[in-house]
């Protein structure tokens, strides 16, 4: 009776490590097999390694679970004493280090493949910031950031949440198909990792440093990702979307995001000569305010004790407005507040400052024109 | 002179075995029965040097084929 029971469970637990990997071979649980050659190449070296484990594993086992099983002690069984034997210990050495070597082969194949960025089309400088992602296509001169535009009643739970849920960006990185793109990713303040699965490319952003990595869509379509380091509070909240268009569908993007980059000149320009008033200063500040400055100094403009100071009653923010403009223009070096100069227009500037000096009690009744911001700027 | 090089054969062999982590018991209390810890240092110092060049030459014929 106990053997018949000991045989059946000893034959399941072979059948389950056969079929379980078959399953989840093909469902989400397993790494994509993504839209580009290397990705290909890197499931299918994922898949022969596994499955090489998987032999090892059955092979190992079964001998382990028959030995014991057929010199059980009720068989009357007696352990053998020996001490040592050279020819085993040497088999049971060489047999990995063949095994480790023949995996070396594809591994190394593939890898060669990964690293190899020369003759690209285009070249794309990323940027990590705490918390979204900088783009700047070299070659066409666009550059934008890229940051979460998951709602935020969904965040708070006040909402259902999409299916995209923190995997959706305001302006997501748009790809020609069938080019070989090269990738230069850095940081701006802590290391983050630019991570799309389906591309597989997974690059850490380093500051001072500039990694390389490539890749060339087979397919047009929209791939996901997210930053894959642990860079500080909202790490979770800056996601990746690439866009992978027709090669006509990118050139007409690029010419609309440089008619676009004119445009904004032009409306910059109109907006520094512009008479702007408190009131619509107050509004446009609110807006920039909560699109940038609040996940640090939150809505409540109380910021997170030790982390990030709060604003309401700080020294800066009621204080000198020239001191002001400096720590939003300059940032701190070294620390999480980051220069904003080129991240916001003169006027998105001068607006988010005149709402720090009234907002939350501040109550300053200061008003920070376009023009002073230009100013400051036009010293350096 | 041919005692000297089957001497030399035999380092050799111990440290191999060393680098590869096996040794048989007999060996073992033979080579802890020389004089001198010296020509296995030197040896194993050479043979580590050669892993290590040997190696680097690997890597750099796979990236030219590669
Ligand atoms: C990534 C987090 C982060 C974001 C986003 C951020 N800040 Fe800061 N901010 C900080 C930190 C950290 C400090 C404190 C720096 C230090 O240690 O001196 C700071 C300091 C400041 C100060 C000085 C406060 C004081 O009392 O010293 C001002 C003013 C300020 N930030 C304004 C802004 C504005 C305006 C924005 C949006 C345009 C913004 N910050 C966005 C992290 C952030
Ligand atoms: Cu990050």
């Amino acid at each position: 009776m106990v053997e018949l029971n000991l045989t059946k469970g000893y034959w399941l637990f072979i059948a389950l490590y056969l079929v379980v990997p078959q399953v989840s071979a093909d469902l989400k649980y397993n790494m994509p097999v993504g839209v580009t050659e290397v990705s290909h190449a890197v499931h299918s070296l994922h898949m022969t390694i596994f499955w090489i484990c998987v032999a090892i594993a059955v092979i190992v086992f079964g001998v382990m679970f028959w030995s014991i099983f057929h010199h059980r002690k009720s068989r009357g069984a007696k352990a053998a004493q020996f001490h040592e034997n050279t020819l085993v210990e040497i088999i049971w050495t060489l047999i990995p280090l063949v095994i480790l070597v023949a995996m070396a082969v594809p591994a190394t194949a593939t890898l060669i493949k990964m690293y190899d960025t020369s003759d690209a089309d285009v070249d794309i400088q990323i940027t990590g910031y705490q918390w979204k992602w900088h783009y700047k296509y070299v070659n066409d001169d666009i550059e934008f950031f890229s940051t979460l535009s998951t709602p935020a009643d969904q965040i708070k739970n006040e909402a259902p949440k999409d299916t995209n849920y923190l995997l959706e960006v305001d302006q997501p990185l748009v790809l020609p198909v069938g080019k070989k793109v090269r990738f230069l990713v850095t940081s701006n303040d802590v290391i983050h990792s630019w991570w799309v699965p389906d591309l597989a490319v997974k690059r850490d952003a380093i500051p001072g440093f500039i990694n390389e990595a490539w890749t060339k869509i087979e397919r047009s379509g929209t791939y996901r990702g997210q930053c894959a380091e642990l860079c500080g509070k909202d790490h979770g909240f800056m996601p990746i979307v690439v866009e992978a268009k027709s090669e006509q569908e990118y050139s007409a993007w690029v010419a609309n995001k440089q008619a676009e980059k004119e445009a904004a000149k032009q409306a910059a320009a109109a907006s520094a000569t512009k008479e702007w008033s408190h009131d619509e200063l107050m509004a446009e500040g609110e807006k920039v305010y909560a699109r940038i400055c609040a996940a640090c100094h939150q809505p409540t403009g109380m910021g997170i004790p030790s982390v990030f100071p709060a604003l309401k009653g700080s020294p800066v923010a009621t204080g000198n407005v020239q001191e002001h403009i400096n720590i939003v223009l300059h940032g701190r070096p070294g620390t999480a507040m980051q220069a904003f100069a080129q991240q916001l227009s003169t006027t998105e500037l001068a607006a988010v400052i005149t709402y720090e000096r009234n907002a939350w009690d501040n109550n300053t009744g200061d008003t920070v024109l376009p023009q002073a911001i230009q100013a400051v700027l036009d010293k350096q | 002179m041919k005692q000297m090089l089957l001497d030399w054969w035999r380092i050799v062999r111990s440290v191999l075995s060393a680098f590869l982590g096996v040794q048989n018991e007999h060996s073992r209390q033979r080579d802890f029965a020389s004089d001198s810890p010296w020509p296995f240092i030197i040896a194993g110092v050479v043979l580590a040097l050669i892993l290590v060049i040997a190696l680097v030459l690997i890597v750099h014929v796979v990236l030219a084929s590669g």
